[in-house]
């Protein structure tokens, strides 16, 4: 149990970044992150037996991740004592212009639907659209093309602004 | 925004990720709490439900009748069902397809072994409300049409009971899937 555990906390040191990254595109706020962190570590950690290291670590994380916060119940979070994240920064009050450019790309990211919220997030992230498709379940060439119709709607987005 | 601002979006994502790189992000506390064991509120309510009529069928076999006792029982049974069911698949770290479709299916079950339990409690009641009429309507029928009063009365609850449960099963999470899976489908 303990080297489990131990091989556990390796795997989420490694992709704490990863796991951030979701739960900061998923969140409106630190708090929201917070809850939503500790609910995907729970849920790694349920899986874990399970990850048989037939996809990469990093895909495993990403599958976990976003299904946890595609199916977010606030009101079975709350039942968990929430351990605030180890921060210096914090993305949501930087005063950094780059930061700041961020938030409101991802505030405009906001307003897509969950699905092509996680696939621009993922291709943000730099992850192939093989990758991509493997995380959502849909062939690499359907990748594109949502890409395509998403960028084209923050587009859109960002004219009317 | 133009496609080369969402270059430049990623160029400085990167940016922060360098930054969040440096922080510890994760503590020890994390971890720990990540690996106690965690039950979810479906679970919880399964389990309180199991016990409930655990407790409760000893004591309807005793003083009301064995058709309650015989519900009590389903309805253990059936709990016991769910719970497994909604112990025993990790699909969470399925591909975002295959998870919302496998948490549409288990809703799906989950709806149809309630409607079942429900339908039968009221049929059950019912029956039980139209034996003791039968029986005792040339001996006691004061007793007689009483019985069928209270059970029809007690169905009549049920069935509310049965559409409001319903409602709720179909929850916020059950919607935001059907939305999901069919924005995948398209």
């Amino acid at each position: 149990m303990i080297e489990k555990e131990k091989q556990f906390e390796n795997l989420v040191r490694e992709h704490k970044r990863t796991i951030y990254t979701v739960c900061y595109m998923f969140s409106k706020n630190s708090a929201e992150v917070d809850d939503l962190f500790q609910e995907i570590l729970i849920r790694l950690w349920k899986g874990f037996d399970s990850f048989e290291e037939r996809s990469s670590a990093r895909t495993w994380i990403y599958r976990v991740a976003l299904n946890a916060a595609i199916n977010n119940d606030k009101k079975e979070r709350h039942r968990v004592p929430t351990v605030p994240l180890t921060l210096d920064i914090d993305p949501y009050e930087a005063d950094d212009p780059s930061t700041q450019q961020i938030r409101q790309l991802y505030d405009r990211i906001n307003q897509l639907d969950l699905i092509d919220r996680s696939l621009i997030l993922l291709w943000l992230e730099g992850v192939t659209y093989e990758e991509i498709g493997a995380i959502i379940g849909i062939t690499p060439s359907n990748v594109g093309v949502r890409l395509l119709r998403i960028k084209d709607k923050l587009v859109k987005m960002s004219n009317k602004k | 925004m133009e496609n080369n601002e969402l270059e430049e979006m990623r160029a400085q994502l990167a940016t922060l990720n360098e930054k969040l790189e440096k922080e510890s992000i994760v503590s020890d506390k994390h971890i720990s709490e990540a690996t106690k064991k965690h039950i979810s509120e479906l679970q919880r309510k399964l389990i309180r439900r199991i016990i409930v009529f655990s407790v409760l069928s000893p004591i309807m076999a005793r003083y009301v009748g064995l058709y309650f006792a015989l519900w009590c029982l389903v309805v253990i049974i059936l709990n016991i069902y769910v719970y497994r069911v909604v112990d025993k698949g990790n699909y969470a770290s399925a591909s975002m397809t295959e998870y919302t479709q496998s948490v549409r299916k288990a809703l799906k079950k989950f709806k149809r072994i309630n409607k079942f339990m429900w339908i039968f409690s009221i049929s059950l009641i019912m029956l039980l409300g139209i034996v003791m009429f039968i029986v005792h309507l040339h001996t006691i029928p004061k007793l007689a049409y009483s019985a069928i009063v209270v059970c029809s009365f007690f169905s009549y609850i049920l069935w509310i009971a049965y559409y409001v449960s319903n409602v709720m099963i179909s929850s916020k999470v059950g919607l935001m899937l059907e939305i999901i899976i069919k924005d995948l489908e398209e």
